[in-house]
């Protein structure tokens, strides 16, 4: 009988096992219908509202309104990430605890990280799946994308990846908590709403917001969504497009501010995951 | 065998969530080799006893160590846990479920393909879990936890609904791991796991009543009396045993009392059979669980 011993250096332990919380962290999404409902359906019907609904594009000229609508595009293709990041994400793991599955974990040598990483693989891969058919919807309805140059995608792939981790860490400190599934999605749905209000659609609309909306582009949901913006829309002024005041986040800081989200959001995923789902006893 | 490096060595555990005490001082100690049948009613602390063995759940006090390591400081790297359910995820199909684990245990062998054939679910792998009975269930997950190449199996009810006619073919997988060096420690309140057993200890929450070989523990019972054919049979019984009388099937048994004899049963047990039996492991159970105590 051969063995398939799967021993050898750390890091290629820590691979094999963040493949396996990916590979199944996927193979559950796909098959819950609950989670296509809320990460695309949801966000692309709130999208269709606000660009056939609540914006009176009557009066605009069609490049204008062409890239409003390719910005709300961005927006609530940021909306469907948040909602994976913290919703679809919180849920697939208070699923494990709940049906016990972390005292089974505990008792193998599994690393913290590795499950984290590999879900958190899974989520992105799931999150960007959910933008693009956001966008997609977008372009069906008239929204029009230009790239700034060819480093856009990567930049907002980039963008995305911070958003993600930070509000990752954010879900496994919530499942941590809370660790239940209707609440635990009750307070996920409703962070990821107050987040997109709050910052006026995720940062698009700062005009909106009745006090200074300097915010805007430090808090990471709307960061990341005006970072995206700025590659992915010919918005032209962006005064003109309710994108401004403040303008567009294309410093070094702005880089460096989404960057430190991301290594925060990891190191808290990270230590939240091994102290609480492998080092407690979250029930 | 080891006798200075036990298997597993458990002292004073407690266990408590809350107010609720689970365990209260547990000691154990299992050798290498052997196989530990852990017995007790449900709802006494048998699955969180071997979760706390297994290092899944953290005492509230006490110590367990595996092969001489604190359990905290093996990292699972000694051992497999079987839990009910534990394994199985409903949206994924037995074969992701195998995939799975084969990823995330670095010694993980291929056995479960043999261990699968053997219990009849090679022809379910494809379909998802939501579609298996609890049995299938069980047998995926079995054959997942043996095919881990571990020297210690801590298998959670591992017949839990389980047909009687394929709990033999569970017992052979499970001596199959022993008869290649591993130690087993199984929890059960199945009479019939006591087949599979080099020891069984009777457990509730108060920790470990009695544990010694199946047989030392039969020889250890007092003489068995049933009674058969009368509803109020167990009037009979009451004043003559230790403890209550209990159900077996249709029939009343109970155990004698030092100083009482079958010609007393009878003589309140009008035209009802009485008569003594050589005790099972069901008597064992019953003996050891809920009336020892009353025996001292």
């Amino acid at each position: 009988m051969s063995i398939e011993t799967r021993g050898g250096p750390p890091v290629s332990r820590l691979l094999e096992q963040t493949t396996a919380f990916a590979v199944r962290t996927l193979q559950t999404l796909r098959r819950n219908g609950a989670v296509a409902f809320w990460a695309v359906a949801f966000p692309a019907m709130f999208y269709l509202l606000s660009v056939y609904l609540f914006i009176d594009t009557s009066g605009m000229p069609a490049e204008v309104v062409s890239a409003v609508k390719a910005t709300n595009a961005v927006s609530y293709g940021t909306f469907a990430a948040l909602t994976v990041f913290l919703n679809t994400f919180s849920q697939s793991l208070v699923a494990d605890v709940e049906d016990g599955r972390y005292l089974q974990f505990r008792a193998l040598p599994v690393s913290p990280a590795a499950d984290f990483l590999g879900r958190f693989a899974a989520a992105y891969l799931f999150a960007v799946a959910a933008v693009l058919a956001v966008l997609g919807v977008g372009v069906a309805t008239g929204a029009e994308f230009a790239l700034r140059s060819a480093a856009s995608i990567p930049v907002a792939l980039l963008g995305l990846l911070a958003l993600g981790l930070f509000a990752a860490s954010i879900a496994v400190v919530l499942v941590a908590v809370v660790p239940d599934a209707k609440f635990a999605s009750i307070v996920a749905v409703s962070v990821v709403m107050l987040a997109f209000f709050l910052t006026g659609y995720n940062g698009i609309q700062p005009g909106m917001l009745a006090g200074a909306a300097d915010f805007v582009n430090v808090v990471p949901n709307a960061l990341a969504t005006r970072l995206a913006v700025h590659h992915l829309v010919a918005a032209g002024g962006w005064a003109q497009a309710g994108l401004a005041p403040p303008g567009a986040p294309t410093s070094a800081g702005h880089v460096a501010l989404l960057a430190g989200y991301a290594v925060a959001g990891l190191a808290l995923a990270v230590a939240a995951t091994r102290r609480s789902l492998y080092g407690g006893e979250v029930r | 065998m080891s006798v200075d490096r036990p298997a597993v060595e458990a002292r004073n555990v407690h266990k408590a969530y809350g107010e609720d005490g689970v365990l209260d001082g547990v000691d154990l100690t299992v050798a290498e080799n052997e196989v530990l049948l852990l017995m007790g009613p449900n709802g006494t602390g048998k699955t969180v006893l071997l979760s706390c063995l297994a290092g899944a759940t953290e005492p509230s006090d006490g110590s367990v160590s595996v092969f001489g390591t604190p359990v905290s400081e093996d990292g699972g790297r000694s051992l497999s846990l079987l839990l009910q359910g534990g394994a199985s995820v409903d949206t994924l199909s037995g074969r992701e479920t195998a995939a799975f684990y084969s990823r995330l245990h670095p010694d993980f062998t291929d056995r479960w393909r043999t261990y699968v054939d053997d219990l009849g679910i090679d022809g379910d792998l494809d379909k998802r879990i939501k579609y298996y009975s609890e049995g299938m269930k069980r047998k995926l997950e079995l054959s997942l936890a043996l095919s881990v190449d571990a020297p210690l199996y801590l298998l959670d009810e591992p017949t839990a609904g389980v047909d009687l006619s394929m709990v033999q073919s569970f017992h052979r997988v499970i001596r199959d791991r022993v008869a290649d060096g591993g130690t087993v420690v199984a929890t059960s309140h199945r009479p019939v796991d006591a087949d599979l057993a080099d020891r069984v200890a009777f457990v509730n929450g108060g920790g470990v009543l009695a544990v010694d070989t199946p047989e030392a523990l039969l020889d250890g019972v007092p003489t068995v009396v049933r009674v058969v054919g009368r509803a109020a049979a167990g009037d009979a019984l009451s004043p003559h045993v230790v403890g209550e009388p209990f159900y077996h099937g249709d029939e009343r048994r109970g155990f004698l009392r030092e100083n009482a004899t079958v010609a007393d049963v009878r003589e309140h047990a009008g035209d009802a059979t009485v008569e003594t039996v050589e005790p099972s492991y069901t008597d064992a159970f019953n003996y050891y669980v809920h009336a020892a105590a009353d025996d001292e």
